[in-house]
């Protein structure tokens, strides 16, 4: 009976927060790990539309991405715009931009270059057909139509 | 001198009570820098520009969805929804009753592929029979589809992009039904849970699409 009376006579304590740096770097490292670097800053809005038929893509380092959707500035207008890299682009642009993408990378890996369509899905079919027949003519076949999880 | 012996003679320990600070600091600009979402999408081959017209294919082997406008999908002349045009588009995939107005479908027995591989000069024909032979190994006797039957989208310039995409997605949600079929009777399990990093699944997952192969195209991607 004294020892209770003892602990509960002293007050409570102080908690210790030497670990609360370790409990953070835990944290930290976790978020490093499982997140990626947001690769540009979106000009366009995008929502993706759904499919339930998808596949994951395995290197991101072998992926380039088009965005197209109506342009968040209301000053640009309603039109569907497709933006390259940080900026806006026109149709023609699409060769050079695969081209440059080529050039980054190592020889063998070229073939396996994803082009990544991530398109509203409240675009029209014509813009996004014109985008394909582009890559078509740069010969860039390989294209992921961006989507997200169906339920 | 009396400073200098002080110093020297307490070494402090360094405060770490900010080092959790210092570390929310990093934690927040993490999070706001990076993204969790996981690339995931529909993944496609386009036809490369073929230099002189391709021969049309026969009208049987071509199953052609039209999305107009206003997204109603038409098959051939007749108005259909996805639910049914899934189930039109496994009936091209398999033609189980042998229809005249769908493709062909060749029997592929281990027996066959012996006689053609003996038959067969040393060369691609002879290669795509022993190819036929590694896949009947896997999963077994099969049909084959005519190489040139094919699925193809034709949409008009107003089409939206998400009934595109619906579309896809139910194609290649029939295409993967008709391989589960199989995969369930080879293996036990639906085509999507073999892993494609076990070489074994991997091996599967090859033999199942030679035997059921995703054939989509784009109509209005134009040659020129």
């Amino acid at each position: 009976m004294s020892r209770f009376k003892d602990n509960s006579s002293k007050g409570t304590p102080a908690i210790s927060t030497a670990s609360l740096p370790d409990i953070i770097f835990m944290l930290l490292f976790f978020f490093m790990v499982t997140t990626v670097m947001r690769e540009v800053d979106l000009l366009v809005k995008i929502t993706l539309p759904e499919a339930s038929e998808t596949t994951k893509l395995e290197d991101k380092a072998l992926v380039d991405y088009i965005y197209i959707g109506t342009p968040q500035a209301k000053a640009l207008g309603s039109e569907p715009l497709m933006q390259l890299n940080d900026q806006f682009a026109k149709l023609d642009e699409i060769a050079g931009w695969v081209k440059a993408g080529e050039e980054r990378r190592e020889e063998v890996l070229i073939p396996k270059i994803t082009r990544s369509l991530k398109v509203d899905k409240e675009t029209n079919m014509k813009i996004v057909t014109e985008v394909k027949q582009e890559l078509r003519k740069s010969n860039a076949l390989k294209i992921n139509y961006s989507t997200a999880q169906a339920r | 001198m009396d400073t200098l012996r002080t110093t020297r003679r307490s070494q402090d320990a360094i405060n770490a009570g900010s080092m959790a600070d210092i570390a929310f600091l990093l934690l927040i600009f993490f999070l706001v820098t990076t993204t969790m979402d996981i690339e995931q999408g529909l993944l496609r081959r386009l036809p490369p520009v073929a230099d002189a017209p391709a021969t049309p294919a026969a009208a049987r082997n071509v199953f052609q969805v039209h999305i107009n406008a206003a997204g109603e999908l038409l098959l051939g002349n007749e108005r259909v929804e996805l639910d049914e045009l899934r189930e039109r588009a496994v009936e091209f995939l398999t033609n189980p009753e042998g229809r005249s107005d769908l493709p062909t479908m060749r029997p592929i027995t281990e027996a066959i592929c012996r006689e053609q591989i003996a038959a067969q000069v040393p060369g691609p024909v002879r290669e795509l029979w022993q190819q036929r032979l590694a896949t009947v190994r896997m999963i077994g006797s099969y049909v084959e589809p005519p190489a040139e039957a094919q699925m193809i989208i034709q949409t008009a310039p107003l089409t939206q992009y998400a009934q595109y995409v619906r579309v896809q997605d139910v194609l290649e949600g029939a295409v993967v039904s008709v391989r589960d079929v199989i995969a369930q009777r080879a293996f036990g399990k639906p085509f999507k849970e073999l892993q494609p990093h076990d070489p074994k699944d991997r091996e599967r997952m090859v033999a199942l699409q030679r035997a059921v192969p995703l054939r989509l195209g784009d109509a209005d991607l134009k040659d020129f």
